[in-house]
């Protein structure tokens, strides 16, 4: 952990003394900035972000503890919007018209909402007026029971934040295709192919999709990359076990090292998102 | 003789390998008007940019004044000052909902703040042969290209320039308003001692304005010397075939212009 | 036909929204400091919004979140379109290692969410609204920035900036010359930057962020999660879904009219 004196003081005026004794000890800011860093590196090598004020546990071992639940609404999320994004992308544009520039400005203002409000709203309609779902957590607490219900339990509490991050995710999914494949209608080869009167799924799939794919994807990842803060919200909202419901204890019990810790972590997400693209991308269309 | 502009062995290469210039040399002496010819695509354009400094040479220097000018960013405002260059449209050099005056003003402020002594807009609009205190009030976008070429000419003299560097100033103009381009800068030339750099395609313009002749050919200078030497007695095979497409294309009007231009 | 009532209606709840920020004192029922009312009052003539549990009225705090998000929201929309602006024109201006550095500061704002920097930040400073705008426009103008550099690429090779880089124009010079090509991404980027920075002011809010004392409609959100009976009762009828409607309104009419300027 790399902190400086200063940042130390502003800490001293909130944190309890004891607390803020220890971390002085820690982190040693009466050092030089250079050996403070170098420190900082080699804990960092180790896997070790330095330990919280508040659970009082090293920060990586809570971060591991947490991130399954985050990893499992992100990828289903992630792979729902995907699944049904590039297709209404694709459908929208090849028949043209408003219809598609319709979706297009609606998904337009939902995509401006604060994701937080939005996953209040639902849960106030779904949880405390209609009952159909349950309104926290990520499974029924000290249920026992065999893995089979335990599963039905787990997909019932990860239904509604889902479907809000999907509501929040497809938005662009669908606009970015939208936009790649009216472009891609207008291109030479499909006028040429229309031209010879091939069938219209031919056209779709084989001369627009194919051609349009790695553009959408090349952009796409930039996309998953916001959708992170999305599911960081939405968390909060429905207390979901994962790194956003630790990111708002960090936050309000001003948890310096599991800040720096979830900053990290979220950062090293974003790298292995871009990675797993690049290799995507590269499968895909090996020109790119 | 007395140098104003010396090129000493410039070479431009883009993206590593397409050689665009290729050891040019050429010298500019002052008080003349030269004239810089070639086939487009051949680096007439490109050999500007360098000298101006908005582009970067691979490698050989460019002297102003006996001195080595660097890329823009290492030029004194001075040396901008005096060398000065008009571009190619007369429709994108200028921002047309400006007037005139506040077109012309900008030189002015900032030669007024680095402290060298400039011309009065009124004084460079006469020059530009666009009198009257009427013209300072009006919208470029009222104006006629011609007019637009002219006003770009005096926003060069504001900061008394020595030398001008017109890159096709006129291919975008009638045959008239180039004409008129033309007496200006031979008017500028006797009666002020400017010198300038001409590239054009005109003939009218090469046989009626210009005392010097460089012929670029795939990025290298293939001949130079005196006008009347260069297009009577062509010594290079590549400067006879232009001389000959030339005429091909232009001999009719050209001395229809001669008869049209004679009495001034 | 319907997208220019939609831009109308736009205007319109935004000028509003400003007006009752602007004015909140002349038609604010009470004080909304004053918690001397008897808590959790349903809605009547005399608390149109009732109160809340420490005996507030909503409808005054409400009123009074007007003004506070709003400023925020403006003044760090502002900061932030200013950084943007200008770092992207720096990027046009200086080119090689500038520009290199500012596009990783953006991509890396890509990779972690301005959002989560954002929190991160505005919990290391003291708490308070001039913090809280700092933070804001400190790290949201990456998308600016990105925008407008492209903006100013392709503006900076116009011949009529050009002609500014050639008198040695500083980049202050060069920016108020773009200015006229800039302007319509800029006042877009404004209008999005003002519906984001509400965005994230309540979401500090939402976070247990910022000024505890400044009453915002986050902060309302918040108080009203944090009432235990919000959900059992109406009371969320009143305490929460208003300030929700409050941000969500201002924010998607300010995108209604961020569409309509990136069309035009």
């Amino acid at each position: 952990m790399f902190v400086s004196a200063s940042d130390l003081h502003v800490l001293n005026t909130v944190l309890p003394e004891e607390t803020f004794n220890s971390f002085k000890e820690y982190y040693a800011p009466e050092k030089p900035v250079a050996e403070q860093l170098a420190i900082y590196i080699k804990n960092l090598v180790r896997f070790d972000l330095g330990s919280s004020f508040y659970y009082k546990m090293p920060v990586a071992e809570i971060i591991a503890g947490r991130i399954g639940w985050t990893l499992l609404l992100s990828f289903v999320s992630i792979s729902i919007s995907a699944l049904l994004g590039i297709p209404m992308g694709l459908n929208a544009a090849r028949r043209g018209g408003r219809g598609g520039k319709y979706l297009l400005s609606c998904f337009m203002a939902l995509q401006s909402l604060p994701v937080f409000v939005l996953a209040i709203v639902f849960q106030l309609l779904f949880c405390f007026k209609f009952h159909i779902f349950p309104s926290g957590g990520a499974y029924t607490l000290g249920m026992n029971a065999n893995i089979i219900d335990l599963s039905v339990d787990v997909v019932k509490h990860s239904v509604l934040p889902v479907i809000i991050l999907v509501l929040v995710e497809l938005p662009p999914i669908f606009s970015l295709t939208y936009n790649v494949c009216a472009r891609t209608k207008e291109e030479p080869y499909v006028e040429m192919a229309r031209y010879f009167n091939l069938s219209d799924r031919l056209i779709k799939f084989k001369y627009v999709l194919k051609n349009s794919l790695p553009e959408i994807l090349s952009k796409m990842n930039i996309q998953f990359l916001y959708a992170i803060s999305g599911i960081l919200f939405v968390e909060v909202v429905f207390s979901y076990p994962g790194i956003g419901t630790l990111l708002k204890v960090a936050a309000s019990s001003r948890d310096y090292p599991l800040l720096q810790g979830i900053l990290l972590i979220t950062g090293f997400y974003g790298v292995v998102i871009n990675l797993i693209f690049e290799l995507i991308i590269k499968k895909v269309n090996p020109r790119f | 003789m007395n140098i104003l502009l010396e090129a000493v062995g410039l070479n431009k290469k883009f993206n590593g390998n397409t050689t665009v210039l290729n050891n040019v040399c050429l010298k500019i002496r002052r008080g003349g008007i030269a004239a810089l010819i070639g086939e487009s695509g051949g680096g007439k354009t490109t050999l500007c940019r360098v000298f101006t400094g908005l582009e970067k040479a691979s490698s050989g220097k460019v002297l102003f004044k006996g001195k080595e000018l660097g890329t823009l960013r290492g030029r004194s405002f001075d040396d901008c000052a005096s060398l000065q260059y008009i571009f190619q449209d007369p429709y994108a050099a200028l921002e047309e909902e400006s007037t005139v005056s506040s077109v012309l003003q900008e030189p002015v402020n900032m030669c007024s703040r680095r402290g060298r002594d400039y011309m009065p807009p009124q004084e460079a609009l006469t020059w530009a042969g666009l009198a009257g205190a009427a013209f300072l009030g009006r919208k470029i976008k009222t104006l006629s290209g011609g007019q637009r070429q002219r006003v770009s000419l005096a926003r060069s003299l504001i900061t008394r320039p020595d030398l001008i560097i017109a890159d096709e100033c006129t291919a975008m103009l009638d045959a008239q308003a180039a004409a008129e381009i033309g007496r200006i800068f031979k008017k500028l030339n006797q009666k002020l001692g400017l010198s300038f750099l001409i590239v054009t395609h005109d003939a009218q313009f090469l046989y009626q304005v210009v005392d010097y002749i460089y012929v670029l050919h795939e990025g290298a200078i293939v001949e130079a010397g005196p006008k009347d030497r260069v297009l009577n007695i062509p010594s290079a095979g590549y400067t006879r075939e232009y001389m000959e497409s030339m005429w091909e294309i232009e001999g009719g009007g050209l001395i229809e212009q001669d008869h049209l231009c004679q009495p001034q | 036909m319907s997208k220019k009532i939609a831009n109308k209606a736009a205007w319109a709840i935004v000028i509003t929204m400003l007006s009752v920020g602007a004015f909140y004192p002349f038609i604010s029922p009470y004080n909304a400091a004053d918690f001397s009312f008897r808590p959790l009052m349903d809605p009547s003539t005399a608390h149109l919004l009732g109160t809340d549990e420490m005996g507030h009225d909503l409808l005054s705090m409400l009123l009074a979140g007007f003004r506070i998000t709003l400023t925020i929201a403006l003044a760090a929309a502002l900061i932030s379109t200013f950084i943007g602006t200008v770092l992207a024109v720096a990027c046009a201006y200086y080119k090689n290692w500038v520009d290199t550095v500012i596009v990783k500061l953006t991509e890396l704002f890509i990779i972690v969410p301005e959002i989560v920097v954002l929190l991160f930040f505005a919990v290391l400073a003291k708490p308070g609204v001039y913090n809280t705008i700092l933070a804001i426009a400190l790290f949201s103008w990456s998308k600016v920035a990105r925008i407008i550099r492209a903006k100013s690429i392709t503006a900076i090779e116009k011949e009529k900036i050009q002609y500014t880089l050639l008198l040695k124009g500083s980049i202050w010079h060069v920016l108020i010359k773009m200015w006229r090509e800039l302007y319509p991404a800029v006042a877009t980027m404004f209008i999005f930057q003002c519906s984001k920075a509400a965005v994230y002011e309540s979401t500090l809010a939402f976070f247990g962020i910022g000024d505890p004392l400044a009453i915002t409609w986050g902060r309302m959100i918040r108080t009203a999660l944090n009432y235990e009976g919000i959900f059992t009762g109406g009371a969320y009828l009143w305490y929460l879904l208003p300030p929700i409607a409050c941000v969500c309104i201002f924010v998607v009419a300010l995108s209604v009219l961020a569409y309509d300027f990136e069309r035009e």
